[in-house]
């Protein structure tokens, strides 16, 4: 297909690097990494061979289940080793980072004299099952946030009440890109409410910066594969020793008691090894991104001061940029670049008819009217300068074309 | 031994004359398919003005509400065909059946008898009589006879070879049967109007190939979803059509750029009653069909109606333009269309449109834009884009 509605594609094929995964996913520009990215080729390769050759039970009796079943131990081990975790501690894997989330909220047993604290910024699976205990514990707070969207430990009252039980956070705001400082959050908030129950949402951090979960300050953990070249349908949850969780799922106690399903041999595996390049590559493909970054937002800042970035992108995630063009709905704006071949992702599914508010947009900052402005650019570690050089001249031609449209 | 039967009236045929024997073929036909399409097994004996149709089922309100909506049909009556014996004897299960359908509470109710073989020993009046004492008999304090308000009539016909006994009349949608005076490019949107003038037209038996004119990427998928749910209501009233989905945001976006603000809406217009026409070349459409009604909105001023009619080589139909809004959305719920068209959905013509749109138009700005843009070339390409669609009497769409 080298022409789509008029777009002659071809003039693209030159700048993008065809020795990247972009050659498999033809000539698309890929730009929305942080709702799901692509595998990487050892996650890719691990996979295949794994699913033809690993398909025995791992709790089979047998020695080939056996030997599956050992196969995860030692991954949970080089997992928690990676993160600094203690050996005792727990490495349960999920169907998904919205399970992992749902199983620590709805199993730690909170009672009707607890509270707990949640970003109304978050994603859906931390905010919704925190919601879902409304009726059983005492009150769900909405923690404070700053201009990025991300909690900080000077917002929250100086003595915490004894009662709040679980305070739960995301190291990057999957919306804003707004980056938490855990190491600082997780000592100051230990210091004020020891007592307290942290959790962490790491899905957009997790191989993309250094965790360290050697201080316990953090009580449990949600990581995914899938945003980190891995494959769909892995998670994990992750436990501080000595914690333990009403299971989600009972069945046949295949994640010692926390969590039954068959264990999912070949997607862990996978999993790992999107993980292990992923860690050996953290700085590097750090750095990279973030100069991919810088050059994007200071292209587009170029093509018009209308293109306007509401969380500074200075304390946000390389990975994500937020961008608002106000005055024309960004489903427009996305489809356009879709006609163009490329991805990226509208943050509102209000359209101009449904004058519905995004209540995640509200939380950080933004008033009603500009939501159905908010546009997300995301960035993965496969991003090149030559996708995001293509990507600039893709969107200063939407720009002009779309500028009839725009309502001031 | 009874056998479920429905009698289906025709409507304006008699009207028709010399036309009537081919006319009455297109209506079998179609009501043939409604059967078939709900695995129906049936066999047609015509009478005069009416078909009686056998079945092997029991007539379901599916298929009720299919035929309902077959144009050219005035009224349907399942009735029960039971043996002819000169006594009525045999009738008795057929009437208790009916008139235990009219429900529990006291109700009125009045015989009607007729002969269509005059060789019956009793006649109209004795039939009534008998079946009346009948049922007053059996039914002793729950029915009134009442000869002039009754709540129900039983219908006791005389056949050649059996008594049709019913009570039961539904009046279908009428007019004329199924592509009988043309075909038309109905041009609809996601609003109210068009699927009502588009029902209209099926009424007065016009074939139809919808076309819809899709503002991707200033709308979405959603919109596309709409049409498709209005097509599949719209459908049941054809025997088979076709959905055109027309890609038009890149056509719109080129327009706007060359024309004057204020003449953006009335221009699409003209380029969709363009298309329409050359669609209609393509599918041999004899005239357009929209649900404009008068001074709804600026593109319906006499002015601009007159300058979108220059821009056409057929007619084109608006069966609403005598009619208001209320009463357009009132149609809308009766014919199932109602409900689709409140859903929300962005609408690329609120994008496009002016601040102030052209309400007098200049016919000299417009005719010199008319000699300065081409606009057929854009257009055809638009249209060899076209995407197809097929609906069946039932309301399935697939793709053509």
């Amino acid at each position: 297909m080298d022409r789509f509605w008029g777009c002659n594609l071809n003039r693209y094929k030159d700048v993008i690097d065809k020795s990247s995964h972009m050659r498999e996913l033809s000539f698309m520009l890929y730009f929305d990494h942080a709702a799901s990215s692509p595998l990487c080729p050892e996650a890719l390769k691990t996979l295949q061979i794994s699913m033809e050759k690993d398909f025995y039970n791992p709790s089979a009796a047998h020695k080939w289940g056996r030997d599956l079943n050992k196969k995860t131990q030692e991954i949970r081990d080089k997992f928690k080793l990676a993160l600094k975790a203690s050996k005792d501690s727990r490495f349960i894997f999920t169907s998904s980072a919205s399970e992992s989330n749902n199983a620590l909220v709805k199993g730690l047993g909170l009672s009707s004299g607890d509270s707990l604290y949640v970003s109304f910024g978050d994603h859906a699976s931390l905010v919704k099952p925190a919601f879902a205990l409304k009726d059983q514990v005492k009150s769900v707070l909405e923690l404070p946030l700053d201009e990025v969207g991300v909690p900080s430990c000077s917002l929250l009252p100086e003595n915490i009440n004894k009662d709040i039980k679980l305070v739960l956070v995301s190291t990057v705001n999957s919306q804003s890109g707004g980056l938490l400082d855990i190491k600082k959050f997780a000592s100051e908030l230990k210091e004020k409410a020891p007592w307290v129950h942290l959790h962490l949402d790491a899905v957009q951090s997790f191989g993309k910066f250094e965790i360290d979960l050697s201080s316990g300050h953090i009580d449990s953990m949600t990581v995914s594969a899938h945003k980190m070249g891995g494959p769909k349908g892995v998670g994990a949850l992750w436990l501080k020793k000595g914690l333990t969780l009403n299971p989600l799922l009972h069945g046949g106690n295949q994640e010692v008691d926390f969590r039954s399903s068959t264990i999912a041999y070949p997607l862990i595996a996978s999993f790992y090894a999107a993980f292990e390049v992923a860690q050996k590559n953290l700085q590097r493909d750090y750095e990279k991104v973030s100069s991919l970054r810088n050059i994007l937002v200071n292209s587009l800042k170029e093509i018009s001061e209308d293109l306007e970035f509401p969380f500074n992108p200075e304390d946000c995630s390389p990975y994500i940029i937020s961008m608002m063009w106000k005055g024309i709905s960004s489903d427009i704006v996305l489809r356009t670049l879709e006609q163009k071949e490329v991805a990226i992702a509208s943050t509102s599914a209000c359209s101009s008819k449904i004058k519905g508010e995004n209540p995640t947009m509200k939380a950080l900052g933004l008033p009603t009217s500009v939501h159905k402005f908010v546009l997300r650019i995301s960035l993965g570690k496969m991003s090149t300068e030559k996708e995001v050089d293509a990507f600039i001249s893709i969107f200063k031609e939407v720009y002009s074309e779309l500028q009839m449209f725009v309502k001031r | 031994m009874a056998k479920n039967s429905i009698l289906i009236n025709v409507d304006e045929l008699w009207l028709k004359g010399g036309n009537r024997p081919r006319l009455m073929k297109v209506l079998k036909d179609h009501v043939k398919d409604v059967f078939k399409a709900y695995n129906t097994s049936s066999k047609f004996e015509n009478s005069n003005q009416r078909f009686l149709v056998t079945i092997n089922d029991e007539l379901t309100e599916e298929v009720m509400s299919a035929l309902k909506k077959v144009p050219g049909i005035y009224s349907i009556i399942p009735a029960a065909l039971m043996e002819k014996d000169n006594e009525l004897s045999a009738i008795w299960p057929a009437v208790d059946r009916e008139v235990e359908s009219w429900g529990e509470d006291f109700t009125t109710f009045k015989v009607e008898g007729h002969r269509t073989d005059k060789q019956f020993p009793k006649n109209s009046m004795e039939i009534e009589r008998l079946v009346g004492a009948y049922v007053l008999k059996k039914y002793d304090g729950k029915l009134k006879v009442d000869v002039h308000r009754p709540e129900h009539r039983l219908d006791i016909k005389i056949l050649r070879d059996e008594i049709a006994v019913s009570s039961r009349k539904e009046l279908a949608i009428g007019g004329l049967p199924w592509g009988t005076s043309g075909h038309l490019i109905t041009m609809l949107s996601g609003g109210f109007d068009s699927p009502v003038a588009s029902y209209l037209m099926s009424k007065r038996g016009c074939k139809q190939s919808f076309i819809f004119f899709y503002a991707y990427p200033f709308v979405g998928d959603e919109v596309k979803d709409k049409i498709f749910e209005l097509t599949k209501v719209l459908g049941q009233y054809q025997a088979f059509s076709k959905l055109y989905i027309v890609p038009f945001g890149e056509v719109q976006k080129k327009v706007s750029g060359i024309c004057e603000e204020k003449y953006r809406t009335i221009l699409f217009r003209k380029m969709m009653v363009e298309t329409s026409n050359l669609l209609a070349d393509r599918v041999r459409a004899q005239a357009i069909l929209t649900g404009d009604a008068l001074g709804q909105v600026s593109s319906q001023t006499i002015g601009n109606i007159s300058l979108i009619d220059d821009a056409s080589k057929r007619p084109i139909f608006r069966p609403l333009m005598g009619m208001n809004k209320r009463d357009i959305i009132k149609l809308s719920e009766e014919i199932g269309t109602h409900d689709i068209s409140t859903i929300p959905h962005d609408d690329a013509c609120s994008l496009f449109a002016p601040k102030n749109p052209v309400i007098k138009p200049d016919k000299k700005y417009w005719h010199r834009f008319e000699e300065e843009n081409d606009l057929t070339p854009i257009l055809t390409e638009a249209l060899d884009q076209v995407e197809v669609y097929q609906v069946n009497v039932r309301g399935e769409l697939t793709k053509a």
